[in-house]
């Protein structure tokens, strides 16, 4: 778990919106940087009590979503512990769960209602792990911190809620004003280069060239597929632009090397001895020794 | 005049016309059953008009299908079952290749049993070499090899009539006799998939996606629409010791490495689910396009996998078979007095009318399929455990006298993406079968035993006999002797004592009781004595044993499906064993069993005057012990 303090965070002075759950409980949620790392996340710092069932549970927690609205982390003040049945503290272990719950979005407590994951009848499903009984479904195994259901269900909820969509809602409306562009495209994180490319206007497919050309090379595997998509409208009849990429052509994943070689044409004689050194190496699969003929060949493809 | 005087010829020799023409199972229909047949050719100068009369019609021979009519003829009915294809098993034949899919994905232990087990019992016997028409066959074997049944193929119904509350007649047509029949029956079951008997009858049906309002599902849209889950259409491919060049038809979808973002393709092969189509069509009336552009999405993703260079490694590979009947997940859902929903599904709600259970996930598919690649092509919700399904979702509350079982039955589309599975579906198949029989017995309609709660709960008896599991009922059948008997065994291992053949249970229930009996072979074999203290006449002892419920069984044509089952004899199956009856010291009867490979198995005889029967277990197939989970007697 990243101990964080909100404290150490460049908080927008201006919350974006408040959020409310359920009708009974309310937030703001800011913009904040991380300055350690410059990451941007959506957070808020929710100090309440969360009730179920007349049980009301004090929460003080800061929670961080990604610019997509997917949640992201959470972290705690120093001198704040969570708590389970019977007033125990959370471990370490507990807290690492928690995280990993709590980034699941497709954990079953999005479908189950909290009563519907409690022990109710001796022959229904346990949380626990029963020594004397058959196994649970594995995906039911890890499904909550032990002691701490109610917390769990509701931190849940609060982050993988409606909220996601208000925040995704939000980048659309505010992604051109923040010029959130250099750092999708910059980012290491796949979903936001592949937002970057499939929001880019046709002008800013051309001042933006370079970085979607460094994304053919991003580690993900479909990311460089969608920068292709971007690319192919004029990058591929024009040698002097693809050249760049056929220099490294060594370093693309083969399935984005077979498309590319698919999609270029009209190559010029620095193109040709790419193609060439490359279709001589060790690397070149079937496939794309047959492009590469096709191209040399000025053949239709 | 051909016809004529070839028509006195069969007359002649005992036969209606036209029943050397079909197969002897006609004949067989004809003769023994009882029921006559009238050729004429009234309106018709090409077609035969034959008209039938039974107790139970059952239209499709699909899983659902395939149980009803063998449940309801073991019971005791006649029954004819229509078929609109030359083989058995639905989705699950020879034509689709659809693996059968069921509570075996909990994870748990909760495969189904009853015939189903027996199919998939006998197949994974009679089949090791996995061919799918052996799986055909092994249906159809048990279908023609039981008497009470009339099986007619290539037959599709095409008219039904009714009478107020009651369906009265079927019409259906045999492409491949030019035979047109006339069906009377006591009972129908709309077993085709599509509730087309139904829709015919005129009876409530649903169809599309409801909205949350209408059942409280958390999972509903805010607004109803007609959408449903689309087909599939399947192919199979093998290996080969030299390249296997493939050239895909003009009309093949062109596919690229990120159609595959959300579909992946770890092997090839057995086709892939998503290759899935037409949720947005009508699903039944749009059905020669959806082929067509799924024919075209089977060749486009076999030339991306041949020919992209992205999967080298099927350089040695070609198709072997691809499926021209795409395998239909949703249709009309026939409408009963109840309509089984989301909450039901995963609250676990114990009916008290519950006949069967489901156990897959709530697997919704996404109904745009392959025409939108970007897109994950399912959602699935994982269960719990296992969740009961009602008899009142399994007989219309518009007929008196129709039943239902597959996926047309009274369910919600949310879920129906569970109960959709053929596993079961093939136990709702038994469920009505059986509901029918016993409602011609009792003299008593589906919704009256539901209110009988007598009958009701004498009806799960006879279901749990039959293996048919029911979540939550045991045996209390009354006229089970064993349950009055003493049980003592030569030996028994801790936590499996011998008493446990009588405890109510034929398998575990995850309740942390092992409910079986089992002993140690190494030593030799073992015997278990059920023993009263005054003579009994006996008719029957009914013994079922351990076939590893826990794992997979089910044929399939994908290589990590098959990797955890056991094919042949399932290890743990008690194999040879002697039944010996007794009265006092004296043997009165011995029946030795070499070669049992089946779970519920029944030994039969005249009743006989004993006060003690003894199983003695001699070997499993591969397993040290052996292992009863129960032992009933009946006079």
């Amino acid at each position: 778990m990243q101990a964080q303090s909100w404290h150490d965070l460049q908080v927008q002075p201006e919350p974006l919106f408040n959020f409310t759950v359920n009708d009974t409980l309310e937030f703001a949620v800011s913009l904040v940087e991380n300055p350690l790392d410059s990451n941007l996340y959506y957070a808020t710092k929710l100090e309440t009590n969360v009730c179920h069932d007349d049980i009301c549970l004090p929460i003080q927690v800061n929670l961080f979503w990604d610019l997509l609205g997917n949640f992201h982390h959470f972290s705690k003040e120093k001198n704040i512990q969570f708590t389970k049945f019977d007033h125990q503290y959370f471990d370490q272990n507990d807290y690492k769960r928690l995280q990993t719950i709590l980034t699941d979005s497709l954990s079953p407590l999005r479908d189950y209602q909290v009563e519907d994951l409690l022990d109710k009848q001796a022959n229904k499903f346990s949380l626990e792990i029963d020594a004397v009984t058959r196994p649970t479904s594995p995906v039911f195994s890890n499904v909550t911190v032990p002691g701490a259901l109610y917390t769990v269900y509701t931190l849940w909820h609060i982050v993988n809620g409606p909220i996601k969509q208000q925040l995704n809602a939000y980048l659309n409306a505010h992604y051109q004003q923040h010029s959130w562009a250099p750092y999708f495209a910059g980012s290491r994180n796949a979903a936001y280069q592949e937002y970057f490319l499939k929001h880019l206007t046709p002008q800013e497919s051309s001042t933006n060239m370079e970085q979607i050309v460094a994304l053919l090379f991003a580690s993900d595997e479909y990311v460089p597929h969608y920068a292709l998509e971007v690319l192919q409208q004029d990058f591929f009849g024009s040698p002097d632009k693809y050249n760049q990429v056929l220099q490294q052509a060594d370093k693309l994943k083969p399935h984005v090397l077979t498309e590319m070689l698919s999609l270029i044409s009209a190559p010029n004689t620095q193109s040709e001895k790419l193609l060439r050194d490359f279709s001589d190496g060790k690397k070149v699969s079937a496939e794309q020794k047959e492009l590469i003929n096709k191209i040399l060949n000025d053949e239709k493809q | 005049m051909m016809k004529n005087n070839r028509r006195d010829f069969l007359k002649a020799i005992g036969l209606g016309s036209g029943a050397l023409l079909v197969d002897p199972v006609m004949a067989k229909t004809m003769t023994q059953s009882g029921y006559g047949t009238d050729a004429s050719k009234d309106k018709h100068t090409v077609f035969e008009t034959r008209r039938m009369e039974t107790d139970f019609l059952v239209a499709g021979g699909g899983m659902a299908g395939l149980c009803a009519a063998l449940a309801a003829s073991r019971n005791g009915s006649k029954v004819i079952l229509i078929q609109n294809r030359s083989r058995l098993g639905g989705n699950a034949s020879s034509e689709i290749r659809m693996h059968i899919c069921g509570s075996t994905a909990l994870g748990q232990v909760w495969r189904e049993t009853g015939i189903l087990e027996e199919v998939m019992l006998t197949e994974a016997y009679t089949n090791p070499q996995r061919c799918w028409e052996m799986f055909d066959f092994v249906m159809y074997d048990k279908v023609v090899s039981d008497p009470n049944i009339t099986l007619l193929f290539d037959t599709m119904l095409y008219d039904v009539k009714t009478s107020g509350r009651k369906i009265v007649e079927i019409h259906a047509y045999c492409s491949q006799t030019e035979e047109i029949y006339e069906i009377k029956a006591k009972y129908f079951s709309d077993c085709t998939g599509d509730g087309t008997l139904a829709a015919l009858a005129g009876a409530e049906f649903m169809r599309g996606r409801e909205a949350k309002s209408e059942y409280d599902e958390p999972l509903g849209l805010e607004t109803r629409d007609d959408i449903t889950m689309g087909n599939s259409l399947l192919f199979l491919s093998n290996k080969h010791d030299k390249p296997m060049p493939y050239k895909a038809p003009d009309w093949a979808r062109k596919y690229k490495f990120a159609d595959f973002k959300f579909r992946r393709i770890n092997s090839w092969e057995y086709g892939y689910w998503w290759i899935e189509l037409g949720g947005l069509e009508n699903i039944v009336h749009d059905g020669q396009k959806i082929r067509h552009d799924l024919m075209a999405v089977v060749f486009g993703v076999w030339d991306y996998i041949k020919n992209s260079g992205n999967h080298p490694e099927s350089a040695n590979w070609a198709l072997s078979w691809f499926g021209a009947i795409p395998g239909k997940r949703e249709s009309r859902r026939i409408t009963g007095d109840y309509v089984l929903t989301q909450n039901d599904v995963l609250k676990m709600e114990n009916f008290e009318d519950r006949v069967a259970y489901g156990g897959w996930p709530l697997d919704d598919h996404l109904p745009a399929g392959m025409d939108d690649t970007s897109l994950s092509p399912f959602r699935s919700i994982p269960l719990k455990g296992p969740y009961s399904i009602p008899l009142r979702s399994l007989y219309s509350k518009s007929f008196d006298n129709l039943v239902m079982a597959g996926r047309n039955i009274s369910v919600t589309h949310v879920a129906l993406s569970t109960t959709r599975v053929m596993a079961t579906c093939a136990t709702l198949g038994q469920a009505v079968g059986t509901a029918v029989a016993f409602c011609l017995k009792e003299n008593l309609t589906p919704k009256k035993l539901v209110e009988n709660k007598t009958k009701l709960a004498e009806f799960q008896q006879l279901l749990l006999r039959q293996d048919q599991a029911i979540l939550q009922v045991k045996n209390e059948d009354k006229l089970d002797l064993a349950r009055q008997a003493t049980v003592t065994a030569s030996s028994e291992l801790k936590g499996f004592e011998a008493k446990k053949v009588i405890d109510g249970f034929n398998r575990d229930v995850q309740d942390g009781d092992s409910h079986q009996w089992r002993a140690n072979l190494s030593a030799g074999p073992q015997y278990i004595d059920l023993v009263w203290d005054k003579a009994q006449t006996v008719s029957s002892v009914e013994v079922t044993f351990d076939s590893g419920l826990n794992r997979h069984l089910r044929l399939s044509g994908e290589a990590s499906v098959m990797k955890n089952q056991k094919r042949g004899p399932q290890p743990e199956m008690l194999k040879v064993y002697t039944l010996e009856l007794y009265q006092g010291s004296n043997l009165v009867k011995s029946q030795e069993i070499e070669e049992n490979i089946l779970r519920k198995v029944i030994h039969r005889f005249d009743g006989l005057n004993i006060d003690k029967v003894r199983l003695v277990a001699k070997q499993a197939h591969e397993d040290e012990n052996a292992r009863v989970f129960e032992v009933r007697c009946y006079a």
